[in-house]
């Protein structure tokens, strides 16, 4: 992780935009407060960001500015919830998940028509990893447990999502985000996933 | 909840009221507030203690405020000191006393007619006055022009435009404060790095400046310049590199 870092000279550099546009963007809370990480040099302390999490970033806001306003953008990349609910017909309709997934919610939290904006997200979660092939449907009631209870404890913070399997038993970890996470040799991370990217992009699917 | 349902709180002398949900809060005297306080207005004349969180719209202090948790006003004027232990977001703000926040401050607009003091960053649309500050981590202000009465600091400071000058004449409305004391210390800006599209620095102590079009005034002391666009240099400014990039 440590090597992937750019600092915030080349990063203006590289992109072409001006300190003012990069400290605004951060005043609006298009850019996270815990990107900016100080270390010090030979020549005094310096800023340096997550080099691929940034530059991705800037693109976005760069592209997506001129049609946008700053304060739309901000709740667009924001990992916090929106007061929003969607109806059961209107997630099948837009064919925001599989049916797979809506299938496995339906047997954990017994019948239901309308999804709260933290149900959605665990359920877009859920089938996101199921769509790699990499989880199985049983361990999918596991992650959708974990994402109902706990996920609502990180309050908007950004977290990370583990899937681990060790000996064929799989187990999934919910952990703040950009945190070190150092394993034993048997158990195999077989996925990590950025839960405030899944929310963009159930975002952008959205709107 | 409607304002109908609010209730006031009028406190004269000395005591103290539990935490809730209140249209007007009016403090004469000394008052202590236990617990959570979600009020439309706010006002002291005296000395207030709060305790919890604290949400008002119109909030005017005339003498002392401490809240221990974190404050979130719509339009606050400080003609006394207030101390806030938390974080604060004051919206509308103008500062004519002492303002103490011992996490971070955010906001929009500050008028700065005194001294503002943040133990963390500081985030603000709009800072203007003339007074002093001192900031312990990152002065993150979109448009700042700010005359300096009185020795300021930040670690950082970043923006768009970042104009800080030293104090014109002796007349201002600090003068009556500094008068009591009988020497008056040099009013000089003391950052780490300063960076922004524009700026211009009058008696400014920093390591590095950076930004599209800077111009480094009178009594500047600048380790390291570096500019994009233009650049300008006071004769009596000390200024050791300077590089275009």
């Amino acid at each position: 992780m440590e090597d992937h870092l750019i600092s915030k000279k080349d990063l203006l550099e590289l992109t072409g935009i001006s300190y003012g546009q990069l400290y605004r963007w951060k005043r609006k809370d298009l850019i996270p407060e815990d990107w900016f990480i100080r270390k010090s040099t030979f020549t005094g302390q310096e800023t340096f960001f997550p080099k691929d999490k940034i530059l991705e970033r800037i693109d976005k806001i760069v592209n997506l500015k001129d049609n946008t306003s700053l304060d739309d953008l901000a709740d667009l990349f924001s990992p916090s919830l929106t007061e929003t609910a969607l109806y059961k017909k209107d997630i099948i309709e837009r064919n925001i998940v599989s049916e797979i997934s809506l299938k496995l919610l339906t047997d954990q939290i017994g019948d239901w028509d309308v999804l709260t904006y933290e149900r959605l997200i665990a359920v877009y979660v859920l089938d996101q990893l199921l769509l790699t092939g990499e989880m199985s449907l049983d361990e999918g009631k596991i992650l959708l447990q974990v994402l109902n209870d706990h996920y609502k404890k990180f309050d908007g913070k950004s977290c990370d999502l583990l899937f681990i399997r060790k000996m064929g038993i799989a187990t999934f970890l919910l952990i703040s985000g950009a945190s070190e996470v150092y394993l034993e040799n048997n158990a195999k991370l077989v996925k990590r996933l950025v839960i405030s990217s899944s929310i963009e992009a159930l975002k952008t699917h959205l709107s | 909840m409607n304002t109908q349902d609010r209730q006031n709180i009028r406190i004269t002398g000395t005591a103290s009221a539990a935490g809730g949900t209140y249209n007007q809060i009016r403090i004469m005297g000394e008052g202590k507030l236990t617990g959570d306080i979600d009020c439309i207005t706010f006002g002291c004349t005296g000395t207030a203690d709060i305790t919890g969180q604290f949400v008002s719209q119109i909030f005017k202090v005339h003498g002392t405020t401490v809240v221990n948790g974190t404050v979130s006003n719509d339009k606050t004027t400080v003609n006394g000191e207030m101390t806030v232990h938390g974080d604060a977001t004051i919206r509308d703000g103008k500062i004519n006393g002492q303002l103490n926040v011992k996490n971070n401050l955010f906001g929009q607009e500050l008028k700065l007619y005194g001294m503002v003091q943040v133990d963390g960053d500081c985030e603000i649309d709009r800072l203007y006055g003339k007074g002093a500050f001192d900031v312990k981590g990152l002065l993150n202000a979109g448009q700042m022009d700010v005359q300096l009465y009185w020795p300021s600091q930040a670690n950082e400071i970043g923006g768009e435009h970042i104009t800080v000058k030293k104090a014109q004449g002796i007349s201002g409305m600090m003068k009556s404060l500094f008068d009591m004391f009988k020497i008056q210390p040099d009013a000089r800006l003391t950052a780490r790095s300063i960076e922004g599209d524009d700026i211009v620095l009058e008696n400014t102590t920093a390591q590095f400046v950076r930004g599209n079009n800077v111009t480094i005034g009178p009594g500047c002391h600048i380790e390291h310049v570096e500019y994009r666009n233009t650049y300008n240099q006071a004769s009596d400014a000390i200024v050791n590199h300077y590089s275009q990039v």
